[in-house]
């Protein structure tokens, strides 16, 4: 081990033990202690209290159904895009790629507007019938259930539709040989061989449900319907509770338990299972002829897609563009003042500053950070690589959530020496984002150093470069991509970050998405869309910009 | 007439002619070899005759059925043409032990559970792997799953057994020893052989007839003596060993490296040329002499060596050579 090399190991364990270390141990420390000594009494009460374990379960309800239903229709939008003759198959795909770029707190909104008590749908029933009785109501459950479905359909489309691409199309071949049925093709080969990745994706869609704070606040705040995440957020602003810190400590480690048993399990389920699937140069398997059904099966898919994609933004951008709440929508009724007023908005301008500057800053730091530590992880390997990717890695297990209280305990009180806090600051809401999101830039980056062959970077120091030449001319110009991609990949979702925001935000350090979410809790409605639709925008246009730059056919914001 | 017969089999991928009309009979029990270069088509005739790819003319006879027919209008689908296949990438299926996957085509015959077993047991004998059955395939090695990629293909004694290059996934001296062993069970079991190659050793040693293909042509159909010894272009010559080319006139004349013997003088043999020593290579088990002469350039194999200097003048003889009309 060389002196930079030294040098930089003791950096980054610095930097990761500050940074994610340190509010990880906090929050477990604190969820065991009371007045000073240890305790399991906050433990205790997260399961005494009835509205506790009724969040728990609340969160392991919808997530479970959720996921499984997601799976189901993302399986099958992937089979149809990927195997059969069905038509508008490119339509399809792109309706659903859109859908990343609305928010999934955006996309509840919207269906609140859609078929809340004063919805759309509603209404027209109540203008048709007469009745003073709504049909259906978004709140709760099952409206959380529905959107959790709705975006989770579309991350396992996203997974099993390169997984249904990546079969060799050989081993249906082999099949086709003895003499099966396609139908047996698919219940004998394809399914069983996909099996581990349609596991992975209905954990991702699990975690990332359960780990979701945006959805189950606006659904659920109206009927008093809490999960854990929201359920957390109420215990640490019930001040009529003297240990509320502490509780929810215990709630969240309670969260993270869970996430964590749940990624264990995959890794278990998935080990030695890994198949390869990689195509050979045959060509691709042929498609399963649909027949009389073939448009219809087009048509349903681009109907699901619609209801996906475009409702939700065509109910924001109505509300957006109505001259007031609750006004029918009609030409009369439009106008795009709500645009001008919220351009002029003192708490819009703010909340555009900072969301620009922490989205630009914390990509930045974390792409630095998980640069070093992918260094050392993937070309410099010593026995600290593995303790420092343990640690960069864990905020991929903790839900935004946890992550949010972790960093207020940590960084509540001054900090020593410097006697400044960091509480009530811009500054904290950056450090929940680069802690937050190295994990990403590390995976991003070290995935693409794995790809660079030992001998590119030996050959240069066999020519007697110094470690600095062989960074600036061998590993940088190699995956100068990748590490663009990472900064994107997080200044994307930080533009419209809400999970730790919403926690961490205070009066004039504002974001977009706690702007939005403060307006609309105001009953601001047209305002809060008019936000939506610029955010959406800057979302859309961002990804088309990397799209631009990195020649990328499709990405993910 | 023949067990498997092709008749003017002609492939078009849009415009680009692939294979230009092939006529090829192969008889039951006969082990035939595709030998051709990369692209020329060798895939493409494979799955034609399994029906993964649709000729654009010509017909397909396997077993006295028409299997194919572009005149006729017919197409009998790839399961029911009672084939068996080995894919280059084996393509044994991940999620099923070895016994599964060999038993899947009696399975799906709906077979009796007691006769897939006992046929399953009986192939996994023959291929060498008895004791393995309950293995998955991510614990075999690259042989061993090509060996359970062959029996999945002989489980159902097919008409014909289809090989894709079966062998240029595994490393050298397993691909001998797959060779082998390949050829011990075809004997064993009298299967009718289609085979896909473009290493030449593997289809002389093994073939009973050789087709050698160019550019969607057949050059020249014949046992491997036939198109070793007797090479009817200049293109089957030359891909098939080596070949020494003299030109005189407008006449081209093939010689066989291992044909010529050098001597100091001039010796009773049908023919001879005198040369120069320009380049000695030792090869183990043989050495190989280049000399230039004044009709071209010859290489000479002998596995004994010879004592001679380099720009040492020698007399080349030999008694058969090849002529090509050029
Ligand atoms: N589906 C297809 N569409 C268009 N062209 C094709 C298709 N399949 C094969 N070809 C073309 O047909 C020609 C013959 O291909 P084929 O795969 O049969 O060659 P091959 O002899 O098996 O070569 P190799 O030794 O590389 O496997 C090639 O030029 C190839 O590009
Ligand atoms: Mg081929």
């Amino acid at each position: 081990m060389n002196r930079t090399n030294k040098g930089m190991i003791l950096l980054a364990a610095l930097l990761l033990a500050v940074l994610i270390g340190y509010p990880v141990c906090i929050i477990l420390i604190r969820s065991f202690t009371l007045n000073g000594g240890f305790t399991l009494e906050n433990y205790k009460e997260v399961f005494s209290d009835v509205r506790n374990y009724e969040a728990l379960l609340h969160s392991l309800w919808v997530s479970v159904c959720a996921t499984v239903l997601s799976t189901v229709i993302g399986c099958g939008a992937a089979y149809f895009t990927t195997r059969t003759d069905m038509p508008f198959k490119k339509s399809i795909h792109r309706l659903f790629l859109f859908n990343f770029f609305i928010p999934p707190f955006i996309i509840a909104m919207a269906w609140q507007q859609i078929l809340g008590p004063v919805g759309v749908v509603n209404r027209w029933y109540q203008e048709i019938t007469g009745s003073t009785e709504k049909l259906v109501t978004i709140y709760g459950q099952n409206g959380i259930i529905f959107v959790f479905t709705l975006s989770g359909s579309v991350m396992v489309y996203m997974v099993m539709k390169s997984n249904f691409e990546k079969i060799q199309s050989s081993l249906e071949e082999a099949a086709v040989i003895t003499g099966a049925s396609s139908f047996q093709i698919f219940k004998d080969i394809v399914m069983p061989v996909l099996k581990p990745s349609v596991y992975s994706a209905m954990i991702l869609v699990f975690v990332s449900n359960i780990s979701n704070y945006g959805v189950p606040s606006v659904l659920g705040f109206h009927v008093s319907y809490y999960t854990l995440t929201t359920r957390i957020h109420q215990v640490l602003e019930d001040f009529s509770m003297t240990n509320n810190m502490e509780v929810a400590a215990s709630l969240s480690a309670v969260l993270v338990i869970i996430t964590v048993l749940t990624l264990t399990a995959k890794d278990r389920m998935l080990k030695g299972k890994e198949f390869t699937l990689i195509t050979g140069k045959s060509e691709k398997a042929a498609l399963n002829e649909l027949g009389v059904w073939r448009k219809w099966a087009g048509i349903l898919w681009v109907v699901y897609g619609i209801f996906v994609t475009v409702c939700p933004i065509l109910s924001i951008l109505a509300t957006s563009l109505t001259k007031a709440y609750g006004l029918p929508f009609s030409v009369k009724n439009m106008s795009l003042k709500n645009f001008a007023t919220v351009f002029q908005m003192p708490l819009f301008q703010r909340a555009m500053g900072n969301s620009l500057f922490l989205a630009f800053t914390a990509a930045f730091l974390a792409v630095g950070i998980g640069f070093v530590v992918a260094y050392l992880c993937v070309m410099a390997k010593t026995r600290f690589s593995r303790p420092l990717e343990f640690v960069i890695t864990m905020p991929g297990a903790i839900p935004g959530t946890v992550m949010a209280i972790a960093i207020i305990l940590a960084w509540l009180r001054p900090v020593p020496v410097f006697g400044f806090s960091f509480y009530n600051t811009i500054w904290i809401i950056l450090i929940a984002y680069v802690a937050n999101y190295t994990t990403q830039a590390f995976r991003t980056i070290s995935g693409s150093m794995y790809q660079i062959n030992r001998s590119l970077e030996e050959a240069a120091v066999i020519s007697g470069a110094s470690l600095a030449k062989v960074m600036t001319t061998i590993v940088i110009p190699l995956i100068r991509e990748s590490v663009g991609t990472a900064w994107f990949l997080i200044f994307i979702p930080c533009l419209r970050e809400l999970t730790l925001s919403i926690f961490l935000w205070s009066s004039g350090n504002e974001t977009l998405a706690t702007a939005i979410f403060t307006l609309q809790e105001a009953g601001n409605y047209t305002a809060a869309c008019a936000l939506s639709i610029v955010i959406i925008g800057l979302i859309a246009l961002m990804n088309m910009a990397m799209g631009k730059i990195f020649h990328m056919e499709e990405t993910m914001g | 007439m023949a067990y498997i017969e092709l008749k003017g089999l002609k492939k078009k991928f849009g415009e680009k002619e692939v294979i230009r009309g092939l006529d090829l009979e192969i008889e039951k029990g006969e082990f035939v070899s595709l030998l051709g270069p990369s692209g020329c088509g060798k895939t493409t005739i494979l799955r034609m005759v399994a029906g993964f790819v649709d000729p654009t003319e010509g017909e397909i006879i396997i077993g006295g059925n028409t299997v194919y027919s572009s005149e006729k209008n017919i197409y009998v689908k790839t399961g029911k043409r009672n084939l068996g296949m080995v894919f280059q990438s084996y393509a044994v299926w991940p999620h099923m032990n070895v016994f599964d996957n060999v038993a899947y085509p009696l399975k799906i015959q709906k077979l009796p559970k007691e006769e897939q077993k006992r046929k399953t047991m009986e192939i996994l004998k023959q291929v060498g792997l008895e004791g393995r059955e309950k293995d998955f395939p991510w614990s075999l090695s690259g042989g061993q799953q090509q060996r359970v990629a062959l029996a999945r293909g002989l489980v159902m004694e097919p008409a014909v057994l289809l090989l894709d290059e079966p062998l240029s996934n595994l490393d050298v001296q397993l691909r001998q020893k797959m060779k082998e062993e390949l050829m011990e069970i075809q004997q064993r079991t009298k299967v009718t052989v289609l085979y896909v190659t473009h290493d030449q050793g593997e289809a002389l040693q093994m073939s009973d007839k050789i087709v050698v293909l160019n550019k969607g042509n057949a050059e020249q159909i014949g046992t491997p003596e036939e198109i070793y010894h007797h090479p009817k272009t200049i293109f089957t010559a030359d891909f098939v060993g080596k070949m020494n080319f003299l030109k005189n006139g407008n006449k081209t004349f093939g010689i066989r490296p291992e044909y010529i013997s050098i001597g100091k003088e001039k010796k009773d043999r049908a023919y001879g040329i005198s040369g120069r020593l320009e380049r000695y290579i030792f090869e183990g088990n043989r050495n190989s002499y280049l000399f230039s002469t004044e009709e071209g350039e010859l290489t000479v194999e002998t596995p004994i060596p010879v004592s001679l200097l380099k720009g040492e003048q020698a007399y080349l003889n030999w008694d058969q050579q090849v002529e090509f009309e050029r």
